[in-house]
């Protein structure tokens, strides 16, 4: 499953049980709904390991960060799996905000380049 | 967030306990909701807060990448640039360039006032309300005052800038100086008048063959007998003495509108492209100039100087001639041509200003000046004859009254002479002349209407003289 638009892009790989997102998360509330769709698919597949990867995600607006919030909840809820965030300090925010998923999901792993 | 399980009504009255249980359970999963929440909304907060820190920061970056960029572009600029505040005017910052043009180290330009250089005060004032009204000035002439004691010109460009977080004027000052200086000195050569009447904006627009045609009246004057004066004299004396004369009389052409097409020796040969009374008051006026030119020789032990001068007007071209390493004004028509003859007419009839018949009938009001009939002349290889006008009015006040006082009779006399009465012709101008015994025009045409009283005349004669074409 992905999405290929000019500013953004997310892909989601069942097989690897990733979940990468690249560009610029610059939109509003309801069209974050098809990101979301590809989330939670990825949620709900249960897997054991599940590594999101927002090393190339440049920007994030707040929307943006609440539907990530609410992915983790959803792993969270399953109880089944094993989250990885993998990020970049290259770009400040996610050194920030990234840290937060961590209270939602304690044991979820943040890995910054 | 745990959905509310499904109630059995059976449980709650069956098993109190089980029923505890179920509801401890359920405030367990709200409480769980409710951490959730507020942790999801502190971490939209703070994300919030860092992407706007970060933006923020950014912003700042792009401006201080933006004014790094100006500062390396305006230091390369080979013309000076200043920036200035808005509000006070002061210098906050200036090129290596404009220092040396204002007299002053660049670094000591910082901290003053733009006003301090302008050479006029009102000439900022114009600017500024241009930029105002516009939004930018371009390549404005204006003046300034260095420091040093310089007065360059400049061409003035603005344009308003943030700079620093202020609202900015960015000036680019082209010093025009040494531009302006040489098209002064090319402006002698070819007036501003002339370049305005070819329809030019500077003279390297100026093409061998520019020309403009149409109706105008051309105006041939001569220094009486500056041939013979001028063997006085030495060559700077000959120098002098006809610079003092063109000098005085010069701008009298200009003030009547008209231009200077070219110096002929000590002649000029000047157009005056609007009206023909434009022709005719610039040439009374130049004859006042030369009485009065005339007084102040006398006082000086030198001898007056005389002035001849023709009009006419008509069809003409004027425009420029030559090669293309070496052009001057002229213009060509036959009534070019005929206005130098003229002049010429001038000394025969010992005369002034001599006008044709098609300036006289263009004047907006004739006799608003002293004009009299002169006679009627021929140019070879032309059929009609043209008839001939003397005007008077500056002559010296006594031969001017004279003349107005004689004028009735003696037009009378000239048409007895034309209608072949002899006689009648003679007779009247005796009494003319016994009343202004000094009219050498007068003189002439009794000196022909006696020839034609004792020697008869032809059958197929007019009285018309004939000039040789030029």
């Amino acid at each position: 499953m992905e999405i290929i638009q000019k500013d953004y892009q997310i892909r989601y790989d069942p097989h690897a049980s990733t979940v990468i997102c690249s560009g610029s998360f610059r939109l509003t509330g309801d069209e974050y709904a098809s990101i979301t769709e590809i989330l939670n698919a990825a949620a709900d597949a249960k897997p054991c390991e599940l590594t999101l990867d927002v090393t190339a995600l440049q920007f994030l607006n707040s929307s943006g960060i609440h539907t990530l919030s609410k992915f983790v909840l959803r792993v969270r809820g399953h109880n089944t799996t094993r989250v990885t965030v993998r990020g970049s300090s290259k770009y400040p925010w996610q050194h920030k905000s990234l840290v937060n998923l961590e209270r939602l999901l304690p044991g979820l792993r943040l890995e910054l380049e | 967030m745990i959905p509310e399980p499904r109630r059995d009504p059976a449980l709650l009255a069956d098993d109190p306990m089980a029923e505890v249980q179920r509801l401890r359970r359920r405030i367990e999963a709200l409480e769980q909701d409710k951490r959730d929440l507020e942790m999801m909304l502190e971490m939209t907060t703070e994300h919030s807060d860092s992407v706007e820190e970060e933006l923020h920061t950014k912003a700042e970056e792009a401006l201080r990448e933006s004014e790094r960029r100006l500062r390396v572009i305006v230091e390369a600029t080979p013309i000076p640039v200043v920036i200035s505040r808005e509000a006070d005017d002061q210098i906050v910052y200036a090129n290596a360039m404009a220092g040396p043009l204002l007299g002053l180290p660049t670094r000591a330009l910082v901290g003053r006032t733009i006003t301090e250089f302008y050479h006029d005060p009102n000439a900022q004032q114009q600017l500024l309300e241009t930029l105002a009204l516009e939004g930018c000035v371009d390549h404005r002439e204006v003046r300034f005052r260095g420091a040093d004691g310089r007065a360059p010109w400049v061409d003035v460009s603005i344009r308003l800038l943030d700079f620093n977080g202020q609202a900015s004027l960015l000036s680019a000052w082209h010093d025009i100086t040494h531009l302006k200086e040489l098209n002064l000195a090319a402006s002698c050569f070819v007036p501003r008048e002339y370049l305005a009447f070819l329809e030019k904006d500077s003279l390297v627009d100026v093409h061998l063959g520019d020309h403009v045609s149409g109706e105008m009246t051309v105006m041939f004057s001569d220094l009486r007998s500056f041939t013979s004066i001028s063997e006085e004299m030495t060559s700077q004396e000959n120098f002098d003495f006809v610079n003092a004369y063109l000098g005085r009389v010069s701008p009298v052409i200009r003030k009547h509108r008209g231009f200077i097409v070219k110096y002929l020796g000590d002649g000029i040969m000047a157009i005056f492209p609007g009206s023909a009374d434009d022709g005719v008051q610039a040439g009374i006026e130049k004859l006042n100039q030369i009485n009065e030119y005339n007084a102040y020789r006398k006082t000086k032990r030198r001898f007056p100087i005389q002035v001849g001068m023709g009009l006419n007007t008509g069809h003409m071209m004027v425009g420029m001639v030559g090669e293309r390493h070496r052009m001057q004004g002229d213009a060509f028509s036959d009534h070019v041509n005929l206005t130098s003859r003229l002049e010429g007419l001038t000394k025969h009839y010992s005369i002034s200003c001599i006008i044709s018949a098609a300036t006289k009938e263009r004047l907006t009001n004739p006799g608003r000046y002293d004009i009299r009939f002169l006679g009627k002349v021929q140019v070879k290889g032309k059929y009609k004859p043209l008839d001939l006008y003397e005007v008077y009015s500056a002559d010296l006040p006594e031969f001017r009254s004279l003349k107005q006082e004689t004028q009735e009779e003696y037009e009378q006399a000239l048409a007895h002479f034309y209608a072949r009465k002899f006689a009648e012709a003679q007779s009247m101008l005796f009494r003319v002349l016994q009343k202004n015994p000094r009219d050498k025009v007068a003189w002439h045409h009794l000196m022909k209407t006696t020839e034609c009283l004792d020697n008869g005349v032809p059958e197929n004669w007019t009285g018309v003289t004939v000039m040789a074409s030029k």
